[in-house]
């Protein structure tokens, strides 16, 4: 599930923040430090990038916290900038350059599950983020934010600048490729039919 | 027939579904499998655990950012135009390299291109290390190199030398003026360097 949900912040930080006081700016920052770096990292694998969308992210929740009216959850209004943001990177030219230039280079150890081993990752926690890092941009995006954000594919569809077709489409592709590298050597069962249909 | 991944990831969600597929799903142990296969991925994900902690606090780099956000907006006009035309190339960039996941088709693209609307001393210092790990990243020029990217590559990297030297100069005797324009001369010669090359190599790999 979304780890924006399980961040906790004292209540009057917001306002405090918002009338310049640095250490509920600061609250604000470490109460959320470690969802929006998640966010940035499963959608911008790469892990210098992710980190530095990240500090761009509060960046923009501190300037912008006048904008903040309170209606919806603290903790979405955050994640929708941090969502927002690395979008934006994906689509812009810098970042395609990169791309292009990395499909012509050995794997880089700053992309995602290539880093120094982490104890706290086990092996199929690995495996599946390499996967993730492995799906193409559009892809990725949608299915972490269908599957684990909870995004609706009309949301997703719209921050894409497309439909909720394009979000179901990804989604499918996302799914399909996921069981393609974590199963590379994966039989499809024979069909076993309960009834006649099959 | 089988259920299509499309329709099983419906089901799972939840959303309408043809009532044949729902009954084949029912009674197929194969489709029920793969059914249950697409609610294992989605708890795998969600089970990922958070990133680890971050080498370096970023708070303190936040604060840095927010400092020279602070500073940019209080800069005075003359930097406008670099952004603003800068903003218009990107744009065009932007517009040629299509948001998809498909590769492009085989035709001269764009270099990539880093964009001059910070203005902060970091922020130029950053954005010229960037242009050169992307530059690092290029393969090796060709040894038989085309005329039309070959001139221009060798001078803008005479230039770069140069620009070199005298921010070594203004960093020996301690010079502050001039410093930030030569930073933004850099960033403005490696942007260049780094689509000529980029240019040049996609013209190898053609
Ligand atoms: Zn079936």
């Amino acid at each position: 599930m979304s780890a924006f949900l399980d961040s906790d912040l004292p209540p009057d930080a917001v306002p405090r923040a918002r009338a310049g006081d640095v250490a509920a700016q600061e609250a604000i920052y470490r109460a959320f430090q470690k969802p929006v770096r998640t966010l940035a990292r499963r959608l911008v694998p790469r892990a210098s990038q992710a980190e530095d969308l990240a500090h761009d992210v509060f960046v923009e929740v501190l300037q912008s916290l006048s904008q903040y009216d309170g209606r919806g959850s603290f903790a979405g209004w955050i994640r929708t900038i941090t969502v927002r943001k690395c979008l934006m990177h994906l689509r812009s030219p810098w970042h395609r350059g990169l791309r292009w230039v990395e499909g012509l280079m050995p794997p880089d150890a700053d992309a995602a599950g290539g880093g120094p081993a982490d104890a706290s990752r086990s092996g199929r926690s690995l495996d599946l983020e390499r996967a993730l890092a492995q799906l193409g941009d559009t892809a990725r995006a949608v299915v972490w934010l269908h599957d684990v954000e909870g995004y609706t594919h009309a949301e997703i569809g719209a921050l894409l600048g497309g439909t909720a077709s394009l979000s179901k489409s990804q989604l499918v592709r996302a799914h399909a490729r996921l069981r393609e590298l974590l199963e590379p050597d994966g039989v499809k069962t024979p069909c076993m039919p309960v009834s006649t249909n099959c | 027939m089988h259920a299509r991944l499309d329709e099983l990831l419906s089901l799972r969600d939840g959303a309408p579904v043809d009532a044949r597929v729902r009954a084949h799903v029912d009674e197929c142990a194969q489709c029920a499998t793969e059914l249950a296969h697409t609610g294992s991925l989605q708890q795998s994900l969600r089970a990922l655990a958070p990133v680890p902690d971050a080498a370096t606090d970023g708070w303190a780099e936040v604060q840095s950012r927010l400092a020279a956000a602070r500073a940019k907006a209080s800069l005075p006009a003359r930097v406008a135009p670099y952004a603003a035309a800068a903003s218009v190339v990107a744009l065009a960039l932007f517009a040629a390299l299509r948001w998809t996941d498909v590769p492009a088709p085989a035709e001269p693209r764009s270099a990539p291109l880093i964009v001059l609307d910070t203005e902060s001393l970091d922020e130029l210092r950053s954005r010229s290390q960037e242009l050169e790990a992307l530059l690092a990243a290029l393969p090796e020029r060709p040894a038989v190199a085309r005329a039309g990217t070959s001139v221009p590559i060798e001078s803008l990297e005479a230039q770069v030398q140069w620009l070199d030297h005298q921010l070594t100069l203004a960093g020996a005797t301690g010079q502050a003026t001039g410093t930030e324009q030569l930073w933004r001369d850099r960033v403005e010669a490696m942007n260049s360097l780094v689509q000529l090359r980029y240019v040049e190599a996609q013209q190898v790999n053609l």
